[in-house]
């Protein structure tokens, strides 16, 4: 993978890395995982069936995409269903800059 | 299905959330189910153009905090379309709105927000409200939530001026869209001034780009005058700058 766009180093992104994927991840995926990401988030809920339809592809191919999404734990099975778990980038804050934030933010509530 | 548009700057100021509004409301007005979503969550600005001072509650922001349904921040606000022009029999307009508090900025700032969080938010607004089309008015550059709306685009629409820092910035997002499989890449360039060769200068974007460029909006006095004070291009249908943006509008209804 590459590096993120937050800064974060790359490198593969793995169940037991804590690096989030990150969206620029997204152009290292072979072309069907990618397109098959692309459309579970704009779905939500997908299975082997509709992604052979809508990747054009025999089931079981379908089905290795789906698996192979679930191995980078860009999605989850749920029994024998395949879903879009939002696991795309956590985003963290922009700033850490020693409080600055905490105290204005704490002042602006106080106020 | 619905057709999601993001509208993206690579630098600020380019008219991005006036562009944004006009192009919903023109939608709206021809009989669409139209929602604005304002993701431009540090310097949001969108409900100005429809004629709030303060940002309606409750807000994007209270959604990303996991206090309300997004549906619940989705104000309908197609009686602010202007008097003068008729809503086609169907039409409506949403606006989810970003927080202008500056404790609520602030908040996002320092803690961020999830972003697979702001695309169930895309998913279940387009779905809950039988959208037509979902605009998304973006924060310049390129960060993570803005390239996520890119990859659930069906459009992006990028503003750019005549400008040399406007260009080479434009070239660089126009790099990513493609890279993130965008479907629809549609160039609009604003505040050209008078004088230029519009033709010329529609054929260098295209060369430069390889991208449509589908509108050419000009530096319009009135439109400046106007200062976000409403929806120009229904209050002034006749002018330049609006019938520019009725080409923009064309141009995405034929793209459905």
């Amino acid at each position: 993978m590459s590096a993120t766009s937050d800064g974060t180093a790359g490198g593969e992104f793995t169940p037991e890395s804590d690096m989030a994927f990150g969206v620029m991840d997204w152009t290292e995926l072979p072309g069907p995982e990618r397109h098959c990401l692309r459309w579970m988030l704009r779905h939500g809920e997908v299975g082997a069936v509709e992604a052979a339809i809508e990747l054009e592809m025999s089931e079981d191919d379908a089905y290795a995409v789906l698996e192979a999404l679930v191995g980078r734990h860009l999605a989850v099975r749920v029994e024998d269903r395949v879903i879009y778990v939002g696991n795309i980038g956590h985003k963290t804050a922009r700033f850490k800059p020693g409080g600055v934030w905490d105290s204005l933010s704490q002042k602006l509530i106080d106020e | 299905m619905t057709q999601v548009i993001s509208i993206h700057s690579f630098r600020g100021g380019t008219g991005k959330s006036n562009t944004t509004a006009n192009v919903a409301a023109r939608l709206a007005a021809s009989g669409a189910r139209v929602a604005v979503i304002d993701t431009d969550i540090q310097s949001p600005g969108v409900h100005v153009i429809f004629g709030y001072d303060d940002t309606p509650e409750p807000t994007l922001n209270d959604y990303l905090w996991g206090k309300v349904a997004i549906t619940d921040a989705a104000h309908n606000i197609t009686d602010r379309l202007s008097p003068d022009i008729g809503v086609t029999s169907g039409g409506e307009l949403w606006l989810v709105p970003s927080s202008i508090k500056p404790s609520d900025i602030a908040r996002v700032l320092r803690e961020g927000y999830d972003v697979g969080t702001l695309n169930d938010g895309f998913r279940n607004l387009a779905n809950d409200l039988s959208l037509d089309y979902l605009l998304i008015d973006t924060h310049p550059g390129l960060n993570e939530e803005t390239l996520l709306s890119f990859t659930i685009s069906d459009t992006v629409l990028l503003l750019l001026r005549p400008d040399r820092q406007d260009f080479q910035g434009t070239a660089v997002t126009v790099d990513v869209a493609r890279r993130l499989d965008v479907p629809n890449l549609f160039l609009l360039l604003n505040k050209i001034p008078s004088g230029i060769d519009l033709d010329d200068l529609r054929a260098q974007m295209n060369t430069a780009y390889n991208a449509e460029t589908v509108g050419m909006l000009p530096l319009a006095e009135e439109v400046v005058q106007n200062a976000s004070g409403g929806l120009f291009s229904l209050t002034s249908p006749d002018h330049p700058w609006s019938q520019q943006i009725g080409l923009v509008v064309e141009r995405v209804q034929s793209g459905r």
